[in-house]
């Protein structure tokens, strides 16, 4: 099947092909997965304040959206005439036609209670055998004034046989290992056997919803196996001084698709994200990222940082939008890029759209190889060009990493990087 | 006299169409301290950016040699290998790569090596240490939020890691308080003492060299070096300016 | 006249606006000055019918006396009008019937070459232009192009000697440069591209011919002034020019209409070759009136070292859609952009700039500005593309948009696709109000706020006033303070 995802606010000449994605997924993966839902994931045991209901209904999700005073319509995405994104309220950056392929897909609904205030992160893994597919829903709703850090982790386990020896060195796998060990070996036993050859998909939407005051911190790491599609369709609601600090790495999988859409529908709260890529040979990415401004005094801050490689493909699509009355906002969206395969394809298109003139709103981009002075500089300390592309691609995914409170993911992404420099 | 470890030969360099080193030659012994000074806009940084291969500059004509090899044209990174070395003025900012695995990597790099890691712990903390500097700045992202004067130090550091045969030291001083002007010099001088390192220092103050052994000084202008002298030169500098020189 | 330029900016109008003097300009500016229309005498002037059909094209064609190859030119563009669909993403263009258009108005008297001969009533609204007084001022040839067709055109005797060629299109089409017009008419901008290309195919006339040969340096401007007066009727001028070797040439076209309440058309087209090493500037300060739709179409195409500069100033028409196209296709060729966009009341003005970075080390520069107010719309929207042979391309993106309250709107639509690593692509984006302190700043030094939002606009523009002659700039600044007091 096809379905038209990661829409542009506002259209562009189509000659250049930004306007919207095509999202490719083989009728046979898909039916597979849908017919098997098999949720991959590794938990260890919630601590007090934070609960989970298992597989909620779309419907029912619904109904708490309703209950909570927010849509979340599922009529179709109308661009090209402004302005268009003011019918979608709890919408998601991919839009509409990822409802339609969820469709029975049920949620994972976690909810912080107010007196949550937690520094450890809750670390939620899903780890697929070799080949295995899933689609699955979470939403995080942050009660008011809770505060909590979430780590989801996707990725393809190694084979049952390297499993055990592969989680020595995993102090995340570790932990979850105490709990699950039987079940893991299990699962990734099972799941390898069922190999699907029709590839292997990974589709995830997140919805984010904070009350007034909430703080998340949620990190996504995703290092699928070299040649699954992943897509993360996500949508984030911040009502008064919530805060929302993400981070999100891509370093695995060979198709992916990314759509966020945040709406700060209150005043006062905050956004940051800060988006790490590495694309390898064969690789594509596709990007649609919304900062939508409805609250005043809000700030919002994307930065993203891409490294591709070989003949790597990419687009960004990145929007600062501005809504009439969010007076005394500030944006700020900033890409680099570095180029360092031969064949590399690199399509940026940054927006900053404005309703209300009591804003700033900022937007930079950098795309190339590594800078001459950069060079230089790692040069004269006997580095060469090649290890010096190396070390600034290891530098900026690192930069996002660090950030993540988990040594095992920290380890797991420098192991990776050095993997595809090898 | 013993053998020349740098040796520079008619030296002409421009920025695109404008002439910014005209006829410049200029010999350096192991162990020895040059200093190089004049007013703005001479051409001190430009000569030490040319010897470590800058590509903003285009080399007209001339010859540079390390030792017995001619290397004009290598690029900075094969220069550093050899056993050269050039602090900036504004060493630039690396997000994500931490200052001891960007001195581990240039170390590998040069010496083909793995690198023994608690020798090498020890080695930076020992030179961090002289130049007083917490070893938190060991794991922070190089030179990301240093001030000043924490930059210039992580230059002098690295110089006193990677142990290269000639430094240059490109206003190493410039922007610096006293007491940090103190720590730089230090580190200068342990470099001196510790390997018989060739200096190419370039300043248009004479504040760092004040506790430095210095063998020779040059007064460049307009791209041309106008006297060569002792380390006297520089006392002539600090009463007089460049006036006799201009 | 570089030299004259530097030192007419010293005297900054937008700067000197306490001044006594400019005091009376600010206020003195009317929109009159350009919204003035004479009442046409239907007798002297040729219209023919509203729509577009095929007679209607043969007929325009029969009118011009078309070559054959014209006239296939005209039809076959016509059918592609007809299959090409309407754009689905700029300004909304529902509100222009091309069957309530007039493609083809002419004055019954001939283009003349001597301004006297020119009709009173064309002179006189040429006259409160200010057109022929730059011509003895400043400019080194002028034309002036009425409705559909050209009323005047004059070249300096010096630089003709010089072998510049500057005409009319239609007597080069007849003439000895016809093959080179062949070659040239619409081969950067095919009717196929877009739809209003493939009308402009049809139904164009009027515009003009500049030819400068290889080596030749024009050292003072050359214009072409364009007046739509008639009601309900469209502009179609084509303009080309070939600057050939080493040449060197600044062209300025100023464009302005009057108001009326239907809707009027200009899809003119521009066809720029930049040979190898020559230089072309391209300056235009656009003030067409706001019932019209300006859907023009301008296209350069740069040799190996050659340059292209262009200076765009939008103020007028009712919706724009208009994005000069830079196409680098030789080796170390070098485009900029520099434009500012003024959207008030009533107007969605959709402008930026295209680069296509075809040869080795090509660099491009984009500079805009974009401005809006009292419920004016304004959109930049550009493309860089750094093609994979574009090796070492340099490319560096600036857009800045000021709103000046919050019924207005501004959309910043900048596209990079880059193919190939050796490439060196910058970006950067802005957008904000007016800073209270700076308004507070000029009001401490005894200006008033209404100047002292003019002057920060002004200044906002600057980068394109700085770019234009001085009698430019002025107008330029005029049509700020313009609008500034209006809405």
């Amino acid at each position: 099947m096809q379905a038209a995802v990661n829409h542009l606010p506002v259209l562009t000449w189509n000659r250049l092909k930004l306007n919207r994605a095509q999202m490719e997924v083989g009728d046979d993966l898909l039916a597979n997965t849908k017919k098997q839902p098999q949720s991959a994931l590794f938990e260890i045991p919630l601590p007090e304040g934070i609960s989970v209901e298992k597989n909620i209904s779309a419907d029912a999700l619904q109904e708490r959206f309703a209950a909570l005073g927010i849509e979340n319509p599922k009529e179709a995405f109308v661009a090209g005439k402004y302005p268009i994104y003011n019918r979608q309220r709890f919408g998601t950056g991919m839009g509409a036609a990822v409802d339609e392929l969820m469709e029975g897909v049920g949620a994972d609904y976690y909810t912080v209670d107010p007196t949550y205030q937690a520094e450890g992160p809750i670390k939620l893994h899903y780890g697929y055998g070799e080949g295995q597919s899933d689609l699955n829903r979470l939403v995080i709703h942050a009660k008011a004034g809770s505060r909590s850090t979430f780590i989801l982790y996707y990725s393809t386990l190694p084979k049952a046989c390297d499993y055990l020896e592969e989680c020595g060195k995993c102090e995340m796998q570790q932990e979850l290992l105490q709990h699950h060990k039987q079940e893991a070996l299990v699962k990734s036993e099972e799941a390898s056997k069922d190999n699907n050859t029709a590839g292997s998909l990974v589709g995830v939407q997140t919805y984010l919803y904070l009350e007034e005051g909430a703080c998340v911190e949620l990190h996504v790491v995703q290092m699928l196996e070299d040649g699954a599609v992943f897509f993360h369709d996500i949508g984030t609601f911040l009502r008064k001084k919530a805060e929302l600090v993400m981070t999100k790495l891509d370093l695995g999988a060979l198709t992916v698709y990314e759509g966020l859409n945040t709406l700060q529908i209150e005043d006062k709260s905050r956004f940051e994200m800060d988006f790490g890529y590495l694309g390898l040979g064969g690789g594509k990415m596709d990007i649609n990222y919304n900062d939508v401004f409805c609250g005043k005094k809000c700030e919002g801050r994307m930065y993203f940082k891409e490294a591709l490689l070989e003949d790597a493909q990419k687009t960004f699509r990145g929007t600062v939008d501005f809504r009439k009355d969010s007076t005394g906002c500030k944006g700020d969206e900033q890409e680099d890029v570095l180029l360092l395969g031969e064949d590399v394809i690199n399509q940026t298109i940054p927006l900053i759209l404005g309703e209300e003139e009591d804003v700033e709103g900022r937007h930079a981009a950098t795309i190339g190889s590594l800078s001459e002075d950069m060079l230089f500089y790692m040069q004269t300390r006997g580095i060469s060009k090649k290890k010096a592309e190396e070390l600034m691609v290891r530098a900026s995914l690192q930069s996002i990493s660090n950030r993540v409170p988990s040594e095992s993911i920290k380890k797991a992404v420098k192991n990776k990087i050095c993997r595809v420099f090898e | 006299m013993a053998e020349k470890l740098i040796r520079i030969e008619n030296i002409r360099a421009s920025v695109g169409e404008e002439e910014i080193l005209k006829d410049v030659s200029l010999q350096i012994a192991p162990g020895e301290t040059h200093v190089l000074m004049g007013p703005n806009g001479a051409g001190k940084s430009t000569l030490g950016n040319v010897l470590m291969g800058s590509p903003v500059y285009q080399v007209t004509s001339g010859k540079i040699f390390f030792g017995e090899d001619e290397i004009t044209k290598e690029s900075a990174d094969k220069r550093a290998q050899r056993g050269m070395f050039l602090s900036f003025q504004n060493p630039l900012e690396v997000p994500g790569l931490s200052l001891d695995e960007f001195i581990r990597n240039a170390l590998r790099q040069k010496t083909g090596k793995p690198i023994k890691i608690f020798q090498f712990k020890k080695q930076l903390a020992e030179a961090m240490e002289l130049l007083g500097m917490d070893e938190s700045y060991a794991s922070r992202d190089l030179n990301v939020g240093f001030s000043g004067g924490e930059k210039k130090k992580a230059e002098i550091l690295q110089l006193l890691m990677l142990q290269p045969e000639f430094a240059i030291l490109d206003e190493t001083d410039s922007g610096l308080d006293v007491d940090a002007v103190r720590m730089v010099s230090k580190g200068i001088e342990e470099y001196q003492k510790r390997q018989e390192g060739a200096l190419l220092i370039i300043t248009h103050s004479t504040r760092i060299l004040e506790s430095l052994k210095v063998d020779y000084t040059h007064i460049i202008v307009k791209g041309k070096i106008v006297k060569t002298g002792g380390p006297e030169l520089v006392d002539q500098i600090n009463e007089n300016g460049f006036e006799a020189f201009l | 006249m570089e030299n004259k330029i530097q030192e007419g900016m010293r005297q900054d109008p937008a700067i000197n606006i306490e001044g006594e003097q400019d005091r009376i300009l600010l206020d003195g500016v009317q929109r009159e000055l350009y919204d003035f229309k004479d009442e046409e005498n239907e007798a002297d002037f040729y219209r023919m019918d509203e729509g577009l059909t095929e007679e209607i094209v043969r007929a325009i064609s029969e009118e011009k006396k078309d070559p054959e190859w014209m006239r296939e030119f005209r039809l076959k563009s016509l059918e592609l009008y007809h299959q090409i669909e309407v754009p689905d993403w700029g300004p909304p263009i529902d509100g222009l019937d091309m069957n309530r258009i007039a493609t083809y108005v002419r004055s019954r008297s001939d283009m003349k070459g001597s301004w006297e001969e020119v009709p009173e009533d064309i002179k006189n609204a040429f006259e409160k232009l200010g057109i022929p007084q730059a011509e003895r001022e400043s400019l080194a040839g002028v034309g002036a192009q009425y409705d559909s067709e050209l009323v005047y055109h004059n070249v300096r005797e010096d630089v003709a000697a010089q072998g510049v060629v500057y005409s009319d299109l239609e007597s080069a089409l007849t003439g000895e440069y016809e093959q080179m017009i062949r070659d040239h008419f619409m081969k950067l901008v095919p009717p196929t591209d877009h739809k209003f290309a493939a009308l402009h195919g049809a139904v164009w006339s009027g515009g003009s011919f500049v030819y400068v040969p290889k080596g030749v340096k024009v050292e003072i401007p050359l214009q072409s002034y364009f007046r739509l007066n008639a009601k309900g009727a469209g502009q179609f001028e084509h303009t080309l020019i070939i600057v050939e070797e080493g040449a060197d040439l600044h062209f300025i076209e100023g464009c302005s209409a009057p108001k009326y309440n239907v809707a009027n058309l200009h899809a003119g087209c521009v066809e720029l070759y930049v040979g190898k090493n020559a230089r072309l500037r391209y300056s235009t300060i656009e003030n067409w009136s706001k019932n019209m739709y300006n859907l023009n179409t301008k296209r350069a195409i740069v040799e190996e070292g050659g340059m292209i500069e262009w200076v765009s100033g939008s103020f007028g028409s009712h919706e724009s859609y208009l994005y000069p196209t830079s196409v680098l296709k030789g080796d170390g060729s070098h485009a900029e952009f520099t434009g500012v966009t003024f959207a008030g009341a009533g107007q969605n003005l959709d402008t930026g700039a295209k680069m296509i970075h075809i040869g080795k080390n090509t660099s491009s520069f984009i500079d805009t500005k974009s401005i809006c107010k009292s419920g004016g719309i304004s959109t930049y929207r550009s493309s860089v593309e750094i093609r994979k042979s574009a090796e070492g391309a340099k490319a560096s993106v600036n857009c800045g948009s000021l709103m000046l309250d919050s019924i207005s709107r501004s959309d910043t639509v900048p596209a990079a696709d880059v193919r190939t690593n050796k490439a060196d692509v910058g970006h950067e984006a802005k957008i904000g109000r007016i800073s209270d302190e700076a308004v507070f700043y000029l009001m401490s030094r005894g200006i008033s706020e209404a100047e002292a939002r003019a002057m920060i606009v002004s200044g906002f523009a600057s980068p394109v006033s700085k770019e234009l002659p001085l009698e430019y700039a002025a107008e330029m600044n005029n049509l700020i303070k313009l609008e500034m007091e209006g809405g």
